[in-house]
């Protein structure tokens, strides 16, 4: 059986939206669409299955209150997160809510804003916690 | 467990495939503590196999699908819960009579598989992995068990057939079968990764086909046969063997059979060479 054909091909961002506007962050529709193609190509990429509560509107809770997060690069940071999520999940098997507020830490501290950073302090081993 | 090959319409696969996909996503949440609403594929796989053995949903039973799709899945999960519980017991207390009754000291890759099969009992999982069998059974049955059965089902069936194939030992007696297995192997039989049944069974049909001996060796004989007539022979002597060892229920009679038909070709070619010890060990 195609596992990947299980797990729902979109979720919902409808309650991030709020947040993210209070915030000035706004996704359109085709930010969106390309949010959750993206979130299907990674989760084969990884090779994991998404089951229950997808993680896209978890990230952009998580990390649109970030001073770092801005209106005009919001979606290709979320894209880049989610990538870096899934495989960050797979190299160290941390709990979901762990491992989002250890990226945010980096993200908002020594990385700058900069998810490549993030990555970059991780491949280092810099610590999390 | 492929739905796609399930007699479903597409409506009922559909329904099918939601309800599996609420399952195996209440299945993740319970197996990472809720911490992990993302799980590895290969993990993915383990918990739907243990649901779908436990669901009793196999494509070789098509219409268990329609007939779940009309039923509570969470009281069918419960019931084959139930179910393989009862066929893990059964399955024990067959590996306590295969421990106490096996040859195993004639196989050491039978005293591994019997050993490891102890821990499957106590590792067992039936919540998660229920479709696992036992890991490291080196001893080869003489009729394996089929790859689609899984979990306990596997292990009862494997242990029934292995002792199945022990009560013929049991029957030829302890020094009937060493000898044959010492023509067939050697002194150090028993590290050699064989089945035990084969050997001794042989030697014994081939000892029947040798009676009333005309003092002719027996591949002189057999040679002056046509091939139906020695297949013929074969399977006469089969029948002999179950009813001298008084082993003549229908399992016991389809063991024999299979072990004739698997001698057949071998004897075939074994003839025009005039030495059958290859296929009667200890024949002369």
């Amino acid at each position: 059986m195609d596992l990947f054909g299980l797990q729902p091909a979109a979720g919902d961002l409808a309650l991030c939206e709020d947040a993210m506007a209070r915030c000035g962050l706004v996704l359109t529709a085709e930010e969106r669409r390309q949010l959750w193609e993206d979130r299907l190509r990674v989760l084969r990429d990884t090779g994991r299955l998404e089951l229950g509560e997808p993680l896209l509107p978890r990230l952009a809770l998580a990390f649109c209150d970030s001073p770092w997060a801005e209106p005009e690069t919001w979606a290709e940071t979320l894209a880049e997160l989610q990538e870096l999520f899934y495989h960050t999940k797979n190299r160290t098997g941390l709990p979901d809510e762990e491992l989002l507020r250890a990226l945010r830490r980096l993200f908002d501290g020594p990385a700058h804003g900069s998810v490549e950073r993030v990555e970059a302090l991780l491949e280092e081993g810099t610590e999390w916690n | 467990m492929e739905l796609m090959q399930l007699p479903l319409t597409e409506a009922e696969q559909t329904e099918a495939r939601a309800r599996l996909y609420g399952l195996l996503t209440e299945q993740a949440r319970k197996y990472t503590l809720g911490e992990s609403t993302s799980v590895p594929v290969e993990l993915a796989e383990e918990l739907l196999s243990s649901l779908c053995l436990t669901l009793g949903l196999s494509p070789a039973e098509p219409e268990r699908a329609r007939q779940l799709l009309a039923l509570d899945w969470n009281a069918e999960l419960k019931r084959g819960r139930a179910a393989l519980w009862d066929c893990l017991a059964r399955g024990k207390r067959l590996w306590e009579s295969a421990c106490v009754q096996s040859f195993a000291e004639d196989s050491v890759a039978l005293t591994d598989t019997l050993r490891a099969m102890g821990r499957y009992w106590q590792r067992y999982d039936l919540r998660y992995f229920a479709h696992r069998v036992p890991e490291d059974m080196d001893y080869p049955l003489f009729v394996p068990v089929p790859e689609d059965r899984m979990g306990p089902v596997y292990a009862e069936r494997w242990l029934e057939q292995l002792l199945l194939e022990q009560r013929f030992l049991n029957r030829l007696g302890p020094s009937r079968c060493r000898r044959a297995l010492r023509a067939a192997a050697g002194p150090e039989y028993r590290w050699v990764p064989m089945n035990l049944f084969a050997p001794p069974a042989s030697a014994a049909i081939g000892e029947l086909l040798a009676e009333p001996g005309d003092g002719a060796p027996l591949a002189e004989r057999l040679a002056s046969l046509s091939r139906s007539e020695r297949r013929q022979r074969l399977e006469l002597a089969g029948e002999a063997l179950c009813r001298a060892l008084d082993l003549t229920l229908p399992p016991e009679r389809a063991l024999i059979r299979c072990l004739t038909a698997d001698i057949a070709p071998r004897l075939e070619a074994a003839l025009p060479t005039g030495d059958l010890t290859g296929v009667f060990p200890g024949e002369s």
